[in-house]
């Protein structure tokens, strides 16, 4: 049964409708449409540009044989980020570790500064583009999700399978990580 | 108000922020300069991510052929031509990669991970405790790769503008949720020739819910109740009767036994191989050795009382060997084919020496047992130590005059115990992590920093920050924390592999506390206790009991007691962040009595400490 929705006519949706009656245009479409932004977060997710496109043909083709399932009662790209994300979390757990970068171990060592000590430190975007890369998914996932993905807070929510309320703490969290991994990294600079 | 403020700036930033909200939000961040600040830290934030995630977006690839194949086969019926977007010129994948496939890595990332991996086991297995400072991996670059080293394929399509290339090197997956029950697997679940006909989950002998309950004795005290699911128990699956000992050692009386296929709960482990159990009418028997018995149930949260004795650390020269195909192998009793079978076998083993004409001798253990045999080399890996094996002769092999048969079992791959002691450190510490596993190929260990405690998350997936991967079906060993660590916690992750090199098994996590000296504003604080004390140790029934305690930063405190003759609940009430306390030891008992203080702070983070007293004749 499908919940009465004052939403404007979404041509998103109309693609996966077509695409649940077979219309491989469709699909195409979809793909040119919002390949790039399922590729973005799944190159974030795993950090892994390779695997990330192998999973990203894993969540097209989860799409085409679930169209008829979506039911339009979130928007086509919290759908499409919900698969992502769920093939993502297998798609790790699949592979076998590999080892961790050198970079990662000894730079936290090779320096003693505290992370109160650092200088007050202009917070500009280059630092925080470096930074972004050395958080943890989660972190990385929902700004993404957040600023670039445009996601309400109750469409995170749905994504990350989190209460509602959750979103806003995780996000201050993210950017607590981010300033501390900023300074970790202004310590590490050579 | 100020802080409901600051928490609207980031929806204000994404354009998400309704008119009214956006408008009052405006109205304050014109005359507050941390409001002003805010804004502009996450508007740069806000910034980056975007120019970050659409490069990430660039280059879309084509759509793969095996979808188009799908979609094919619904297209087939309706005859109408699909249409294809040949978006950029990109070689064509040909679908998802094997699983055994490994990732590819740069060259010279290859070459320091497999510098790491060694320099790592260095820093392990010399145990002098010098600073692992930066600059020491160059040495040991020239150090041939251990078994299960990543393949140094050149890696296609570097892209130069991915800032965080160093971290190409794939993270782990997201933290197992394999279930205990996955890894210690109770006897009537799995193809066990020795199991009995005891079924899984109840208790063996009495016990029911709360039946009998002996009048006099405080609640937490009462006889036992039937095993439930998410207790944590063992079987004795062997055909002879275990000893189970008054304290962990075989040196100590032996006060009872457990029968063939008997079950007994148990609810609290030394971390060294040694679970106290049970006696089905009620009360503690004793201890029983891992080697015994088998676990089973939800093993995770076992009581680990202070101190907790040594353990013995592994020889760092083994040369270990396990099969290659994933499956198991045929042992016989000589170097040759001509030799008899005397079993298969699938786990780890250790090799002693080899034949000139491609054997290994090896020792395994299906079972309790230590057994030796031999094994061709061609369906077997083997780490860096094998090189150094002597090597002797066929012809100057004298085989037993009756090789012993072993049954081939089905042999589940788990983890008995792992633990990782402390579980508050500060950094520069040492932590001991030891661990016991059964029937494995490959162990490995792995950790990496978290921020909060292991059980609140459900689906990180973070970086590790070392990785072990030649690792013992038994042993420990001493990690030493940087001082200049900075998340709040660590996650140690021991995982088994019942395959070829790949395919993670189960794996059980250990979590770490870090306790900062200097307070931390802005982020939650850990809780800690500072002290926790129960006097005298040892006591009589009848007599006062006092507990001290002292924490900091606890939202709430639990103070529990358990006793000998109890299985139930654990009496358990939440008492102030700083106390004291006087108990009575119950009279007409006898027997140990356990004190647990729990301290949990924001976030759901706990930490806990149990003591023991002795309660004994007057």
């Amino acid at each position: 049964m499908n919940r009465e929705h004052s939403i404007p006519i979404d041509p998103d949706r109309q693609l996966v409708q077509a695409m649940s009656q077979g219309d491989a245009r469709a699909l195409d479409e979809l793909y040119a449409r919002h390949g790039p932004g399922v590729l973005s977060f799944l190159v974030s997710r795993l950090s892994d540009r390779q695997l990330a496109e192998e999973v990203l043909q894993d969540v097209m083709l989860a799409a085409w044989k679930n169209a008829d399932g979506f039911r339009g009662e979130s928007s086509v790209r919290t759908w499409l980020l919900v698969i992502a994300r769920n093939r993502a979390i297998n798609a790790r757990r699949r592979y076998a570790p590999t080892l961790v970068s050198v970079d990662t171990v000894f730079n936290l060592q090779s320096t003693d500064t505290g992370p109160f000590e650092a200088v007050a430190r202009e917070f500009d975007k280059a630092a925080v583009r470096d930074a972004i890369g050395y958080l943890e998914p989660d972190q990385r996932e929902i700004l993404t999700l957040f600023f670039y993905h445009q996601l309400s807070g109750p469409e995170i929510a749905e994504v990350l399978e989190i209460n509602p309320g959750t979103v806003k703490s995780r996000l201050h969290r993210a950017k607590e990580a981010l300033r501390r991994t900023m300074m970790l990294r202004e310590g590490t600079d050579a | 108000m100020h802080e409901e403020l600051l928490e609207l700036i980031p929806l204000y930033v994404a354009g998400k922020l309704p008119p009214e909200q956006a408008a009052k939000l405006e109205h304050h961040l014109a005359r507050s300069p941390e409001l002003h600040t805010a804004l502009e830290e996450w508007q740069t934030i806000a910034e980056a991510v975007r120019q970050q995630s659409e490069e990430w977006a660039r280059r879309l690839p084509p759509l793969a052929p095996y979808i188009r194949a799908e979609v094919e086969k619904r297209f087939n019926g309706q005859g109408a031509e699909p249409t294809m977007i040949t978006a950029l010129n990109q070689p064509t994948r040909l679908g998802p990669r094997s699983a055994t496939q490994q990732s590819r890595l740069p060259l010279s990332l290859a070459a320091a991970l497999i510098a790491v991996t060694v320099f790592a086991s260095l820093i392990v297995f010399l145990s002098s405790r010098e600073d692992s400072d930066g600059g020491q991996n160059g040495d040991t670059a020239g150090l041939a790769a251990q078994e299960g080293s990543p393949e140094t394929a050149i890696a296609q399509d570097s892209s130069p503008t991915l800032t965080f290339t160093p971290f190409v090197a794939t993270e782990i997956a997201a933290r197992p949720t394999a279930t205990p029950n996955d890894i210690h697997s109770p006897v009537a679940g799995v193809g066990n020739a020795t199991s009995t006909a005891t079924p899984a989950f109840q208790e063996a002998g009495s016990g029911s819910a709360s039946a009998a309950s002996s009048p006099g004795l405080p609640p937490n005290l009462q006889p036992t109740r039937t095993l439930s699911q998410d207790d944590c128990f063992v079987t004795n699956p062997q055909e002879t009767p275990v000893a189970i000992y008054r304290w962990p050692g075989r040196e100590n009386e032996v006060t009872g036994t457990l029968q063939p296929g008997e079950q007994r709960r148990i609810l609290v482990t030394s971390g060294t191989g040694w679970y106290e159990v049970y006696a089905p009418e009620g009360g503690i028997q004793g201890w029983v050795f891992i080697e015994d018995v088998r676990l089973g149930g939800n093993c995770d949260n076992l009581w680990l009382p202070s101190p907790t004795p040594d353990v013995p650390t592994t020889s760092p020269t083994t040369c270990r060997v396990s099969v290659i195909t994933g499956d198991t192998i045929t042992i016989r009793s000589g170097p040759g084919m001509d030799y008899a079978e005397i079993g298969s076998y699938g786990g780890q083993m250790v090799a002693r020496s080899r034949s000139a004409n491609g054997w290994y001798e090896v020792a395994f253990a299906p079972q309790s047992q230590t057994l030796t045999g031999w094994v061709p080399e061609t369906w077997i890996s083997a780490n860096t130590h094998c090189a150094t094996l002597p090597v002797i002769s066929p012809a100057d092999y004298t085989p037993q005059p009756t090789p012993t048969r072993f049954p081939t079992a089905a042999a589940v791959p788990q983890i008995a115990y792992f633990t990782a002691v402390p579980s508050d450190i500060q950094p520069g510490d040492t932590v001991t992590v030891s661990w016991e596993t059964r029937h494995a190929s490959r162990v490995w260990l792995e950790y990496f920093g978290t921020q909060a405690s292991g059980n609140a998350g459900t689906e990180a997936a973070p970086m590790p920050l070392a990785v072990f991967s030649d690792l013992p079906l038994t042993g420990s060993m001493d990690i030493r924390i940087p001082a200049t660590f900075r998340d709040d916690a660590i996650t140690f992750s021991l995982v088994i592999n019942t395959y070829g090199d790949g395919e993670r098994g189960p794996s059980m996590n250990r979590v770490v506390r870090i306790d900062y000296p200097q307070s931390q504003e802005q982020t939650p604080s850990l809780p800690t206790i500072i002290s926790f004390e129960v006097t005298p140790a040892q006591t009589a029934p009848g007599e006062t009991l006092t507990a001290t305690w002292e924490t900091q930063d606890a939202r709430r405190v639990h103070l529990s007691l358990l006793g000998e003759t109890g299985s139930g609940q654990p009496e358990r009430r939440e008492v102030a962040g700083r106390g004291q306390s006087t108990y009575v030891a119950p009279a007409g008992y006898t027997g140990k009595l356990y004190f647990r203080l729990e301290a949990e702070g924001e976030d759901g983070l706990s930490v806990s400490r149990t003591v023991m007293i002795e309660s004994g004749n007057p």
